[in-house]
């Protein structure tokens, strides 16, 4: 019995040696703590030990069964999880929502993010404002920003909520993001898709789940109608012609994880009851005289239905994802924003999809616009100047540095890091006192590069236009007799003369005006 | 390292006692020591080193006290022997205390406060400290012959087990283990239950109950918030109504229990699977039917440490009657401050030392007249008011729960959404009270006390097994709350 017990104790450390059995790992995400390093200064100062036994929670053998075993009997015995406290809220019929969806129906979502109402009206309408102004910064450069926002649950299955969820008290504020925003866009011409709407539309008519039961976003059916609509918009923005998307025959099958990415927060050992869901597969007409225009999405996590879905290659030349304007997928030479050179970025991309649902258009973008127009109208160096001015005025002020060097202290940062990171605080939270050019409706200042823009080989529109006066070149017998004379001449490869014969020509149309792409505000 | 985290239980314990069985007996406590070592060095960096050399400065003053045949030179000594380890408990535990109060009177005069780096407390010290009086005074009593071998002793002072929080063993019950002991098969599997059943009571009872109890009065320790922290707490005890300050109040008490009988009685397996037999620290204390009853079912060592080598030296009840109440006062709020350094704990004290005065003028007869149940239940609803003091740093807002308490205005069933707050404080009620019948006094002495035959252990076994494997789930999966995605 004894020998038993030794087994029992040491079989954590065995299933660790030979990762076996295997387990169903646990779904979502976590911190995940890094292995600690063990040196004089991590053990004396006891960071070393937080630190492994942080480990060890995430590493222990057999963690996964247990886990789930004991979520299982607090579900069984008491209808919660660790994870349901904080992070779901049970609705009726067996439907789930996230909390900050449903303290948005009930307008007060906003109060995580501002003190009051008028604050949050103040800073959404400043948001409206920079995207007005980057909107028609980028548009003669035939450069399309819009905002689109998917639909949230609430807003469309609002039925399910559960009773006795609205916690607002009598004459309390109250106020959404998603009413305010449609008003304001309209107001200022704001590019604006609302896919909320289009799904409320579609909500009497269609015979199938727009969103999941036990999932946050949009079901993974649902959103290809959603990519659809969102194609068809950009054709009409930009007023170009793009390759259509073909929903394949639907299958009905269980749900895919990402239809059931609440439930599976739960990391119950049995699955909750719930429907069957359609699939389908997404292609394209392959029109051949389709532009593949390049887009930047900033947005949050319901385009992961669509980028998975998509044939994205086939419709577009690149479709970098700029994850809350942090991380960056579905780019080769880029991992986070902070590495970007934002200017280049912008002049070699052609739409703006500035992608966040109803709850999370409290996060202004996260910045990006801010940072975009910042990088428009000013030059790095007069950037530089402008922030150094700054962090001086802020070390001049003798109170100011005092409270900055008792947070340095507390945070464990150096006094330069703590002045750059109030720097750039004050910043993002008056930009155009900073930057004045910001203050103009739209702002006429340009940075030396923005302005020299024409001459940029790098564009992705020019790049497809090369590409068409290519083909037309080669098409030409009589052409191609002069290219390869001048090939000849100059000695170069026939594809290079080629090409620069077809870069001249692109050039001279747009010296001229004849080649332009540029667009109006929409709706 | 405490014993309820994944690092003991999954690596530490296994691996510790793999290497003390394969270890011939001989060798054995050096193997214990060792592991000892490892164990406070993890959690306590900063102290080993004055930890161990303090213990072996007091090994050998107190070699030479027991050697010197000069009276006054053997009172010295055994003077020295005792200040090394008190001065060191006044200057960890007492310093930010003491200079925090200095600080507030020097306030009131107009001077500037005295700046004071403020020190961080040493796992463990108010119970090695005592261990290390306990040494010397019975040895200079003559209750016991002095340690032969320094290892031994050191062993005694930092036994891993009993070193973070108790029991307190006196010298004299455990020096002979110490020398030589025995542990049958029954010892090690009574002693793996044993340490299973404190396990569950600190992560399936206490941990559970502990967590409501900080989601309305904030952490046990205040320093770590800011003013705002603060003020939040005292307007969520401000707007309590009377049935959740019971609650709280309520829950707390078992919280307290649950945690401290639970760690004691992981302390007492982990010893007996290796042979010892530490001496009981809890006798289920709520079904005490007086204060003074209660203090002798409730962390039992400290009373016989604080009457043996406190109430007794100060005269005990040997000086007339006044001096005896005198005694019992100043012991209990001596108890009182041993236990935290704050104002708090002072006034948890002196209450306690108050009421065991009133028992012993009157309040003792009229319990005894008024019947067990009724007893039973006035004791354990005034100790759970006085508990009030000792989880609540500051006095202001222990008052006010107390005030939200007798407030009047009860609501039904507060915390609605948490069933398992109540499911499990009906089970601590259930193993608080459960020897009050004769029956359960029956299961305990089979369950603690009585040696099991093979299919008892077989059957027990399974038991403890499972209930090990829940409270390592438990203990990983209560904060285990992931999200979809990453934001930013």
């Amino acid at each position: 019995m004894f020998a038993l017990t030794g087994v029992l104790l040491f079989a954590s450390m065995l299933r660790n040696c030979f990762n076996l059995p295997r387990f169903r790992g646990l779904k979502g995400v976590v911190v995940e703590q890094a292995k600690p390093q063990l040196n004089f200064k991590s053990y004396s100062n006891g960071s070393f030990q937080t630190q492994t036994e942080q480990y060890l929670k995430q590493h222990f053998g057999y963690r996964e069964p247990l886990i789930r075993l004991h979520n299982q009997y607090l579900w069984d015995f008491y209808g919660k999880t660790p994870v349901s406290e904080g992070q779901i809220v049970f609705g009726k019929d067996g439907w789930i929502y996230e909390p900050w969806v449903v303290r948005d129906y009930y307008q007060t979502l906003f109060f995580t993010h501002a003190d009051n109402a008028e604050e949050m009206t103040r800073l959404l309408k400043g948001e409206a404002k920079r995207l007005y102004q980057l909107q028609h910064i980028l548009e003669p450069y035939g450069k399309y920003l819009f905002v689109c926002m998917p639909p949230s649950k609430d807003m469309i299955y609002p039925e399910y909520l559960p009773e006795n969820h609205d916690t607002r008290h009598e004459g309390e504020e109250k106020m959404s993001a998603r009413f305010f925003v449609k008003d304001e866009y309209a107001r200022l011409g704001v590019n604006f898709l609302d896919l909320g709407q289009d799904f409320l539309l579609m909500k009497d008519t269609a015979d199938f789940m727009l969103f999941p039961t036990t999932g946050t976003h949009w079901s993974r059916y649902a959103s290809l109608f959603a990519a659809d609509t969102l194609i068809r918009y950009m054709e009409y923005l930009g007023d170009i012609n793009m390759r259509n998307l073909v929903i394949g025959p639907r299958t009905l099958a269980d749900a895919e994880d990402q239809d059931k990415d609440l439930e599976n927060l739960l990391n119950l050992i049995r699955a909750l009851p719930r429907p069957q869901y359609y699939y389908a597969t997404a292609t394209t007409d392959n029109d051949s005289t389709a532009v593949k225009p390049k887009m930047i999405t900033i947005g949050d996590s319901f385009w992961w239905n669509i980028v998975q879905q998509l044939p994205m290659k086939e419709i577009f030349s690149a479709f970098p994802y700029w994850y809350y304007n942090s991380t960056i997928y579905y780019d080769k030479n880029h991992h986070s924003v902070d590495e970007v050179d934002l200017v280049d970025e912008i002049l070699s991309t052609d739409f703006f999809n500035l992608f966040y649902s109803s709850t999370q258009l409290y996060r202004m973008n996260n910045d990006f616009t801010k940072k975009a127009l910042i990088a428009l109208c000013y030059d790095p160096e007069e950037i530089e100047s402008i922030n150094d001015d700054i962090e001086q005025s802020i070390r001049c002020d003798s109170k100011w540095m005092e409270r900055l060097e008792e947070r340095a202290s507390t945070q464990g940062k150096t006094i330069d890091e703590v002045v750059s990171n109030e720097r750039k605080w004050l910043v993002n939270k008056f930009p155009e006192k900073y930057f004045p050019a910001l203050k103009d409706s739209i702002p006429t200042k340009r940075a030396k590069r923005v302005e020299a823009y024409y001459t940029l080989d790098s564009l992705s529109f020019i790049e497809q236009e090369i590409e068409k006066v290519i083909l037309e070149l080669k098409a030409s017998e009589q052409k191609m007799v002069s290219i390869r004379e001048k090939a000849t001449k100059h000695n170069k490869t026939i594809d290079k003369a080629l090409r620069d014969d077809a870069h001249w020509v692109v050039n001279n149309k747009i010296q001229r005006g004849v080649l332009k792409w540029h667009g109006t505000t929409k709706h | 390292m405490v014993f309820s985290s994944n690092v003991f239980l999954l690596y530490f314990m296994p691996a510790f006692f793999l290497v003390y069985f394969l270890t011939p007996r001989k060798a054995r406590n050096y193997v214990l020591l060792l592991a000892s070592l490892v164990f406070y060095a993890w959690g306590a960096p900063e102290f080993i080193i004055q930890l161990v050399a303090s213990t072996v400065a007091n090994f050998y003053l107190v070699q030479w006290m027991c050697k010197t045949e000069k009276k006054g030179l053997k009172k010295l000594l055994c003077g020295i022997s005792i200040i090394i380890p008190i001065g060191l408990l006044l200057f960890y535990k007492y310093g930010n205390f003491t200079m925090e109060n200095l600080n507030a009177i020097i306030g009131l005069t107009g001077h500037a406060p005295l700046t004071w780096k403020r020190i961080m407390l040493p796992i463990g010290i108010s119970f090695f400290s005592f261990q290390s009086v306990t040494y010397t005074l019975d040895t200079y009593r003559g209750v016991n012959k002095p340690m032969e071998k320094l290892t031994d002793f050191v062993l005694y002072i930092i036994m891993f087990p009993q070193l973070i929080a108790g029991p307190i063993i006196r010298y004299c019950d455990v020096a002979d283990q110490i020398r030589s002991r025995e542990s049958t098969m029954d010892d090690r599997l009574q002693g793996f239950y044993r340490f299973v059943i404190g396990l569950c009571k600190k992560i399936l009872i206490a941990d559970v109950i502990g967590a409501q109890v900080d989601a309305i009065l904030g952490p046990a320790n205040y320093s770590l918030l800011d003013a705002g922290q603060i003020s939040d707490i005292f307007s969520r005890v401000a707007n309590l109504d009377s049935t959740t300050a019971w609650i709280v109040s309520l829950a707390y008490t078992f919280q307290i229990y649950f945690d401290f009988a639970g760690y004691s009685d992981m302390a007492i397996g982990l010893g007996r699977i290796m042979g010892f037999r530490f001496p009981e620290n809890f006798d289920n204390p709520y079904t005490s039917r007086s204060i003074t009853e209660f203090w002798r079912r409730w962390h039992m060592t400290l009373g016989a440490f604080i009457m043996n080598y406190l109430y007794i030296p100060l005269g005990g009840n040997r000086k007339g009657k006044a001096r005896m109440y005198l005694n019992l006062w100043i012991c209990f709020l001596l108890s009182g401050l041993w236990h935290g350094a704050s104002w708090n704990f002072v006034v948890w004290g002196a209450l306690h030392g108050l009421l065991i005065c009133a028992d012993k003028l009157f309040l003792g007869k009229v319990m005894k007249k008024i019947g067990m149940v009724p007893s039973v239940i006035l004791t354990f609803l005034t100790v759970n008011i006085i508990w009030v003091f000792f989880r609540v740093e500051d006095f202001g807002l222990a008052w006010m729960l107390i005030k939200r308490m007798f407030a009047f205005d009860f609501t039904l069933l507060p915390f609605s959404g948490n069933a398992q707050l109540y499911v499990t404080m009906i089970i601590a009620a259930f193993f608080s009270f459960f020897t009050l019948s004769k029956f359960g006094q029956k299961v305990q002495k089979k369950v603690f006390f009585t040696d099991f035959t093979n299919g008892q252990h077989i059957a027990v076994w399974i038991i403890a097994a499972f209930a090990f494997v829940f409270c390592v789930a438990a203990l990983n999966a209560s904060n285990f709350s992931p999200f979809i995605y990453f934001r930013f």
